[in-house]
């Protein structure tokens, strides 16, 4: 399997008013040729943040990328310039952002829009590029492609402004295509067709996707393999079947617990109990342990390491050393319902 | 993970009774809107600079004139016209009592060792310094009382508009929309020719319409906080109009009634200012910083000190105005609070 | 659309009667008749122009006359300038107004967008500190202050240019600049603040994943948007300009609009008082009535942008 993107020790912070927020503490990623890797967690935990860095979209100041290696094809992203990075967006690595209403620029054409990569990347000629967007419209299933070429993003509706986000991306073959909650803003039915598009583009393309969300349904529909964030550290990864039915994490427990679950609608939902860690004080040990029901000592004063559970599998949790009491996950931490 | 061994004792694998409360536990000191609203300001450096020019010329409209012997109306035409002499600066060749020839016109005009004006005097002998001061007393007295009249006609206004709705507001708006047309400008002249030019005709003139724009603000913010998620929250949490009005919409709506307030403050001096120099100004014995540059103006092209020093106030004052309402606009906006 | 243009077009017209009226009430109170300036004139002449000037009416049909002389555009006659009418004086006296507004808007608002533009990329840098002071300078200093220290450091001092009246092109610049400076300061800080908000919108981090380079980004996706806004500020800038045309024209002994209004007040010269304040009024409501419906036509776009509500 060839590794196209490789993510090492990665540190992302932001000097704000309230002094330094280290946003993504070491985290590590790696992603194959056509597979789709989720990345999951809840708000504030980095995956917005790691996902921008490796397009080093990240504003700066007051980000910074302060240490790691984002290894895209073997060359060291994290060390490009400027200019090279411009070569890299858009026709290696593109981007896809969650709210279609405003990721659009509402005074230029929706064509103009995504003609302006293939120009800047593959130097075509202005007809050339009509032609291929005009074939790109078509692919994401916008109808009447010559005339919707000529209008503006307010007069397209929400789903069919992401059908031309995905376009722009797509437009010069990318080799990963990081998607950044593409379908939270959306209504649920048209959830499901942008899904439908984006896996339908990869058979494809071949695209390597990362998927971006908080929605633990959207990663069993899209994707292989699935990254588990917490307080700005992957805190398990594992291909999809082992995250959802053999997770090891306490915080992934408490992720599949709060999953509602069809025809069990008498049950109360689950909620984990406490909130994230305040990551301009990061705490020293693991960063769920303040929330985490088997908290040991240990938890609270040191970091745990990655732990092999298989050679997919690893997690970050002193339960799987051989000295902490044996917990089994809850009941509740089953995925429920139809898939 | 050998290295970690050492010190991975077994006692630490024990469960840890952890104080559910200290997850919970809110990072940071919570401050409220005014802390967190003075810690912006605190940190916006031309605010602060510009609220300490705010307070020497305060202190100087208030004792500058008493700071020498000279009243401000007081006439001797045999020292007319002196420039700026200021003691210790007369040495470093600036405000020396000399004119542009370079003329010691202290002695010239045959005034004794040892006298200073240290802004000059003017065509009639007068002692600028004092006369500045005095000057911007008035100004910064009409500018106050205007801002204050509009704000309180504005709140009111905006409020009672805002908080009745329906038809009350719908009537109160109509003419609102008829008066917004008239250009300040145009009123302003036409109550002065009207008025006879006094410190208080022209504070009434300035407040004639200057209160629109301040009910319009207060009334888009009530609106604004009416409608929103938080005040429907407390609504129906069962809060009482008194409570969801003082908790939730004063002091929601007091940060834009002070930054507005802050903004009409300048305006005023300048439309005070601008009165003058068209001719509809305080009448003498009255002088304020609009007649001094008006008068000084007449002699600029021989006597530009008595132009520049009370253009240098006005100046001052409408910059640290502008730049303390500015500081207090960006500490104060809730839509910059993150 | 049409509804609300409608309705704004009989805001305006009311908007203009109360004025109207008010200026015609304002003069039956005003101390004064034509005649109190004049020569000593014999009872048969007096009442010979009372007559003319329908002074022996009673107020009501005065007043009606009045605002039917406004509707057919006669505003009266001048108690100075051998008693032309108002009407043609405005309008000979139009042109070196019109002439410094247009130069100084244009001159200033290019000045200040660049000024905003440079601000906003150098967000917090010494460039943008350095515009910013430029922008609060150009804002707080009165006009009239402005213009006498340039008029005399500039003209006087390094007779640079003319220092007064309207003899050829030359004689326009400082008249120009003094006025640009509040445009140049309003311009700049208005496009700062857009241009901030613009830049860290979505479609901006959308155009960067594009690859579109750093200046591209800013001329192509952000500039636009920036600027659409900036008409909403062309009604409080024609306000501006006027209150500086008043006092800049006296300053440079500039013979146009402005000039003459400040010299009317002086004369109690109450016919052009009166006419050019209306002049003044309809010229004003117009731009805001104008600005307001642009910005109605462009608005969904904006609003759809996220930028204004």
């Amino acid at each position: 399997m060839e590794k196209i993107l490789e993510v090492k020790n990665l540190h992302v912070s932001f000097d704000t008013f309230a002094g330094e927020v280290q946003a993504v503490r070491g985290v590590d990623i790696d992603l194959t040729k056509g597979e789709t890797l989720a990345i999951v967690g809840e708000s504030g935990s980095g995956k917005s943040v790691t996902s921008k860095s490796i397009m080093r979209l990240i504003p700066n100041p007051p980000g910074r990328i302060k240490e790691g290696e984002i290894l895209f094809e073997g060359k060291d992203l994290a060390k490009y310039s400027e200019r090279q990075m411009q070569k890299v967006r858009g026709s290696e690595i593109s981007m896809i952002f969650q709210d279609p209403m405003t990721s659009l620029n509402p005074t230029m054409t929706i064509g103009n829009q995504i003609m302006e990569g293939l120009r800047i990347h593959q130097k075509m000629s202005k007809s050339q590029a009509t032609a291929r967007a005009i074939e790109l419209l078509k692919l994401v299933g916008i109808p009447n492609a010559e005339s919707r070429l000529k209008q503006y993003p307010h007069q397209f509706s929400g789903g069919m402004r992401q059908r031309v986000v995905i376009a722009i991306a797509l437009a010069c073959n990318p080799k990963i295509l990081i998607a950044d909650e593409p379908t939270t803003a959306l209504d649920v039915t048209i959830q499901a067709q942008i899904l439908d598009l984006m896996r339908d583009l990869q058979d494809k393309t071949g695209t390597a996707i990362i998927l971006i969300t908080h929605d633990l349904g959207v990663v069993a529909n899209a994707a292989q393999r699935v990254a588990v964030m917490y307080g700005g550290q992957i805190v398990e990864t594992g291909t999809v079947d082992e995250i959802f039915y053999k997770p090891k994490h306490p915080y992934t427990w408490g992720l599949l617990a709060s999953m509602p679950k069809v025809g069990d609608s008498g049950s109360e939902l689950i909620a984990i109990p406490g909130s994230p860690p305040d990551l301009s004080d990061p705490p020293k040990g693991c960063p769920f342990a303040a929330r985490c029901p088997h908290a040991m000592q240990v938890c609270v004063d040191h970091m745990p390491e990655a732990t092999e559970v298989s050679g997919t599998h690893q997690a970050a949790c002193w339960l799987l050393d051989e000295r902490a009491p044996k917990v089994e996950k809850p009941a509740e931490a089953t995925v429920g319902g139809a898939r | 993970m050998s290295k970690r061994e050492d010190y991975l004792t077994d006692e630490l694998f024990q469960p840890a009774n952890l104080d559910s409360e200290k997850s919970e536990k809110i990072a940071g000191p919570s401050l409220s809107y005014w802390q967190d609203a003075w810690i912006r300001l605190r940190k916006n450096k031309a605010a602060i600079i510009g609220c300490i020019i705010l307070l020497a010329l305060s202190i100087l409209a208030i004792f500058g004139p008493m700071m020498n012997e000279y009243s401000f109306s007081e006439q001797d035409l045999s020292r007319a016209n002196l420039p700026a002499k200021v003691p210790v600066i007369e040495n470093l060749g600036i405000m020396d009592g000399k004119d542009e020839m370079g003329n010691d016109m202290y002695e010239l005009k045959g005034q004794e060792e040892g006298t200073y004006f240290w802004f000059g005097t003017d065509g009639l002998g007068r002692d600028q310094w004092t006369r500045i001061w005095q000057g911007t007393r008035v100004s910064l007295y009409i500018a106050l009382l205007a801002a204050a009249i509009d704000m309180v006609i504005g709140v009111v206004y905006g409020g009672i508009s805002a908080y009745y709705g329906g038809r009350v507001d719908n009537v109160m708006q109509r003419i609102v929309e008829i008066l917004i047309g008239i250009p300040n400008l145009v009123v302003v002249i036409l109550m002065i020719l009207v008025l006879d030019p006094g410190i208080i005709s022209i504070t009434v003139a300035l407040t004639i319409t200057g209160w629109i724009g301040m009910s319009r603000i207060v009334r888009g913010q009530m609106l604004k906080l009416k409608g929103q998620e938080f005040v429907l929250a407390a609504r129906t949490l069962g809060a009482s109009d008194n409570k969801i009005i003082s908790k939730h919409l004063i002091p929601n709506v007091l940060g834009v009634i002070i930054i507005n307030t802050m903004f009409t403050i300048p305006a005023a001096i300048f439309f005070e200012a601008f009165l003058s120099f068209i001719g509809l100004g305080l009448q003498a014995p009255l002088a304020s910083l609009g007649t001094l540059i008006d008068e000084g103006y007449r002699n600029m092209q021989i006597f530009p000190y008595q132009m520049i020093y009370p253009s240098i106030v006005i100046s001052l004052i409408m910059i640290a105005f502008n730049v303390v309402a500015d500081g207090l606009r960006d500490a104060l906006d809730p839509k910059m609070r993150e | 659309m049409k509804g609300y243009i409608f309705q704004r077009v009989v805001y305006m017209v009311i908007t203009l009667l109360l004025i109207a009226s008010a200026t015609f009430f304002l003069m039956k109170i005003m101390p004064g008749t034509p005649l109190s300036n004049a020569e000593k004139l014999s009872a048969e002449q007096e009442a010979i122009i009372l007559e003319k000037y329908g002074l022996n009416d009673p107020v009501p049909v005065q007043y009606i006359k009045y605002m039917g002389n406004i509707l057919t555009g006669d505003l009266g006659n001048s108690f100075q300038f051998d008693g032309r009418e108002v009407t043609t004086l405005i309008l000979d006296r139009i042109g070196p107004s019109a002439q410094l507004g247009i130069q100084a808007i244009i001159f200033g608002s290019v000045l200040g967008i660049l000024l905003g533009i440079v601000s906003a990329i150098r967000y917090n840098t010494i460039w943008d500190y350095g515009a910013t002071l430029i922008a609060v300078i150009g804002k707080s200093i009165p006009s009239f202050v402005f213009a006498a220290l340039l008029q005399y450091y500039v003209g006087v001092k390094l007779q640079w240019f003319p220092v007064a009246f309207w003899e050829g092109w030359e004689y326009s610049v400082l008249p120009t600049i003094a006025l640009a400076v509040f445009v140049i300061a309003i311009s700049a800080r208005f496009t700062r603040t857009e241009m901030l908000e613009v830049m860290n919108q979505d479609f901006i981090t959308t155009a960067r994943a594009k690859g579109v380079s750093g200046f591209a980004v800013v001329f192509k996706h952000g500039i636009r948007n920036a600027l659409i806004p900036l008409i909403t500020i062309m009604g409080p800038l024609a306000v501006g300009l006027m209150t500086g045309t008043l006092v800049i024209e006296k300053i440079f002994a500039v013979p146009g609009l402005g000039e003459q209004f400040v010299r009317s007040i002086t004369t109690n010269d109450y016919p052009v008082i009166m006419g050019t304040t209306l002049f003044f009024s309809f010229f004003l409501i117009l731009i805001i009535l104008i600005v307001d419906i642009l910005y109605g036509v462009i608005d969904p776009r904006i609003r759809l942008a996220g930028g204004k509500e």
